[in-house]
């Protein structure tokens, strides 16, 4: 990890971090052997799951999950330094705080609470917060890509209920889901931004069908609704104000929250540098090595303050005004030309899987991913144009940052 | 420098393209490869049939030797679909090594099933994955009584598992620090290990040769002339393997460019964003490059005065180009781009695994700079 990223403990809260890593120690215990495994297909391990997924249960109950979120809500009701520390011993163990098991919590819960009514938060939080339930989050359609508002799943009211037609590609992942966190569209006569509606969608209800797409960084879905009722309740943020619940969504998604976790890739790629070869030699002692790995190195240095100051801004309250788009543009990129720097190091080496590692870590995954994680949750000229908005280039008003609770 | 295409090099590329259009939809590709296939052993024998294994090949082995401009033509459009498998890595590649290094007794005996498309053979060069060069060519070889013992690992081979022989490379004692030898082994040899690795290319393996026995005439022309043999044949291969990028470029930039007028987002097509069109820029400029820097290489092959460096550096170009024109293309496709299905994927893949075939972009940009302007060679 790179230094300018880590953060010193405040000596309040040396015990706690002395507590936080020995339960870690304890829990990771039976979890060690599955290092090699992550979120993609590419690697699926069942067994792995199961761990991941009690791990990530064992967490929620201490409130470790979400730390500053509300007792009532099954958070911990802690502060952002307490969070700052779970994160980082976490990482340790190659784990992302937020994805301990691949659900998207992370992004649903914020915009339930701060969006949902009272009732709403006291009926899904806790499922999300303390780890029991798995989301998806479900936006994107054929006709509907970058152009999220573009909706043409239809929600209609009937008595109770919506009902839901239409079909969604490209979300979730291998492990099924409990819930989908789906934008709809509920007004069929309405204006744009003005028919869209968050709902939190059972993944038992009747009428939807879940279908596997193989890609390329392994499984998404196409989910079906075919007449798929939904109870009215589980709309969240209001009928047809879906869109200002989208802005939370997609601040979270497009890099809001950021990370002070390090890049394992990265470290793993120095490590081999590093060793000693059989003749003696070490590959950081030929030059053309270490043109590429300054680079890498700097530029990785730079991402990872990026992702720091989103971090410590959003724990505040205060977000950046274009910093969390910017440190997602910025990342993709760099993972982009990391890709090639480890196929110019390591040749065939990178092309194939190692499974004793974690995903993270892996050349394969990187080479795998380097084109495809480009437009996860919108592209990089979308990515550029939500930039330039929050800079006011070329309007008279800036685009605010949403604060993202 | 206008290439204008002469009858028979019209014939043939049609005649590969429909035979690609035909049997190996483009679509299906990626989703074989990933899955293992992808060798098919039918239509190998077909492409033999058609006469194009025979390209490279002298008529007395059951070639055709037809000019290089030729066969870079048809193997555009192999590289068009992309059909890599063992019409590239057996079909050129270890056809040519055979051609630049072989007795005629082995010329004889390897080359006229190939040619037919009845056998394949794969080169087992280098032991480490990481360069290309005789500094990766570790594996031993001993005399032992009137026959040679082979040890060594061979980290990555192309199309092992399919192969009927490999070309492997390996020292032995009176070869000097930097020469190897060249051996003939079959696949069926005991003490041949394959072992397919997993990964985004199929098609690779680790072979390992554990003790293998194989008589003295299993060395491929004389015993240390690996490193020559392999030099001359990499610069005739090369040049070809930049035909194939070079039509696989021109194909994306294809589907790249229909694209732009089918898709729509917020109410037009993304043709008309600037940011696509810059994608689709970037593109064009790094096939145009690959493709004109091909077409005067080979012209100069034909000419009789193309160089070593000429053809580093068009590899380093044409290679490069290919890499980053799949990642232009995927920056336009975006999400639907990524479905093994999609014609974009078998590319991405291609690319890939080429990065590093017989050296990466970095490694000929070096062997470029030495050729051109050797170390110490300032003038005073
Ligand atoms: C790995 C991966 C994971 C994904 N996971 C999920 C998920 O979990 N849930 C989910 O809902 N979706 C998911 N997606 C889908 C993703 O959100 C979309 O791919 C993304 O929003 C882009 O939409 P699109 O692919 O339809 O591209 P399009 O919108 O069709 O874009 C095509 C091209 O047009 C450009 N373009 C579009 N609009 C503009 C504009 N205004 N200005 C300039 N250029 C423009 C794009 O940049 C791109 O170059 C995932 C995608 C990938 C690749």
């Amino acid at each position: 990890m790179v230094q300018g990223s880590t953060h010193e403990t405040p000596e309040a809260l040396i015990p706690f971090e002395a507590e936080v890593r020995a339960w870690l120690a304890e829990a990771m215990q039976d979890g060690l052997r599955f290092a090699w495994s992550a979120v993609w297909t590419t690697r699926n391990n069942d067994e792995e799951y199961a761990f991941r997924q009690s791990l990530g249960r064992r967490l929620g109950e201490r409130g470790w999950l979400f730390p500053t979120y509300p007792v009532e809500y099954g958070g911990g009701g802690l502060t952002p330094e307490h969070q700052a520390i779970i994160e980082t011993e976490m990482s340790r163990y190659g784990l992302r705080h937020a994805m301990v098991f691949y659900t998207l919590a992370r992004i649903v819960a914020p915009c339930i609470l701060k969006h949902g009514t009272d009732e709403q938060r006291r009926a899904f939080l806790p499922g999300l917060v303390r780890g029991e339930v798995v989301v998806w989050q479900v936006l994107t359609e054929p006709q509907s890509g970058s152009d999220v508002a573009n909706v043409r799943t239809m929600a209609i009211r009937d008595g109770d209920e919506y009902v839901l037609d239409g079909q969604k590609i490209m979300v979730g992942s291998h492990h099924q889901p409990d819930y989908l966190w789906t934008l709809v569209n509920t007004d069929p006569a309405g204006k744009r931004h003005e028919n869209l509606s968050w709902m939190y969608v059972p993944a038992t209800s009747p009428g939807l069908t879940i279908r596997p797409m193989s890609m390329m960084m392994g499984i998404k879905n196409t989910v079906f609704f075919d007449g798929c009722r939904v109870p009215a309740a589980n709309l969240v943020g209001g009928e047809n104000s879906g869109w200002k619940v989208s802005s939370t969504h997609l601040e979270l998604e497009h890099g809001g929250a950021g990370s002070i976790a390090g890049d394992p890739v990265v470290d793993h790629v120095l490590g081999r540098c590093l060793e000693q070869q059989p003749d003696g030699t070490a590959l950081i002692d030929e030059e053309p090595v270490r043109a590429i790995l300054a680079d890498m190195l700097i530029e990785t240095h730079i991402n990872e303050l990026l992702a720091a100051r989103n971090y410590w801004l959003r724990l505040r309250r205060t977000p950046h005004p274009y910093g969390g788009v910017q440190y997602r543009y910025y990342e993709r990129l760099l993972r982009l030309r990391n890709a090639e720097r480890v196929q110019q190091l390591f040749g065939y080496e990178a092309l194939v899987p190692r499974f004793d590692l974690h995903e993270d870590a892996d050349l394969e995954h990187l080479v795998r991913a380097g084109p495809g994680q480009l437009h996860g949750g919108g592209t990089m000229d979308t990515d550029r144009l939500v930039m330039a908005r929050r800079m006011g280039i070329g309007r008279s008003t800036k685009e605010d940052a949403p604060t993202t609770a | 420098m206008i290439h204008e295409p002469t009858e028979e090099e019209r014939m043939i590329r049609a005649s590969v393209a429909q035979f690609v259009g035909r049997e190996a939809a483009p679509d299906g590709l990626a989703r074989a490869r990933h899955e293992g296939g992808g060798f098919d052993r039918g239509l190998h024998r077909q492409a033999g049939e058609l006469g194009w294994l025979g390209m490279l090949v002298p008529e007395a082995y059951g070639g055709s030797a037809m000019p290089v401009g030729i066969c870079a033509a048809a193997v555009e459009e192999l590289g068009r679909a992309p059909l890599m498998g063992p019409l590239l890595t057996s079909g050129v590649i270890a056809t040519l090594v055979i051609l630049e290094g072989g007795s005629d007794a082995q010329k004889s005996a390897l080359l006229p099933p190939m040619v037919a498309g009845e056998r394949t053979a794969t080169l087992a060069a280098m032991d480490s994955g990481r360069g290309w060069g005789p500094a990766f060519v570790t594996a031993q070889a001993r005399p032992d009584g009137d026959r040679i013992r082979i040890d060594g690992h061979k980290a990555f081979v192309h199309d092992a598992a399919t192969a009927d022989t490999f070309i492997c490379a390996a020292r032995l004692p009176a070869d000097g620090p930097d020469a190897f030898s060249l051996i003939l082994v079959d696949a069926g040899a005991i003490g041949v290990v394959i072992e397919p690795l997993p990964g985004l290319p199929s098609g690779l393996s680790a072979v390992s040769f554990d003790g293998v026995s194989v008589p003295t005439e299993a060395i491929l022309g004389a015993p240390g002339a690996g490193r020559g043999t392999l030099e001359r044949a990499t610069h005739r291969a090369l040049p070809l393997v930049c035909a194939f990028m070079s039509g696989a470029c021109q194909a994306i930039f294809d589907f790249t460019v229909e694209y732009t007028g089918q898709r729509s987002a917020f109410g037009q097509l993304i043709g008309r964003f600037q940011r696509v069109q810059d994608h689709v820029v970037e593109l064009a400029n790094q096939m145009d490059g690959a493709h004109w820097m091909t077409l005067e290489l080979l012209a100069k092959i034909e000419a009789g005065t193309a160089t070593a460096a000429d053809i580093h550096e068009t590899a380093a170009v044409a290679t490069e180009a290919y890499y980053q024109v799949c990642n232009y293309s995927h920056m336009v496709h975006a999400g639907p781009g990524t479905d093994l299905d999609h014609p974009l994927m078998g590319h991405t893949i291609a690319s890939r695994a080429l990065y590093q075939l017989m050296g990466t972009p970095d490694h000929h940009k070096r062997r470029m700079m030495d050729l051109r302007f050797p170390r110490g060679g300032a003038p005073a």
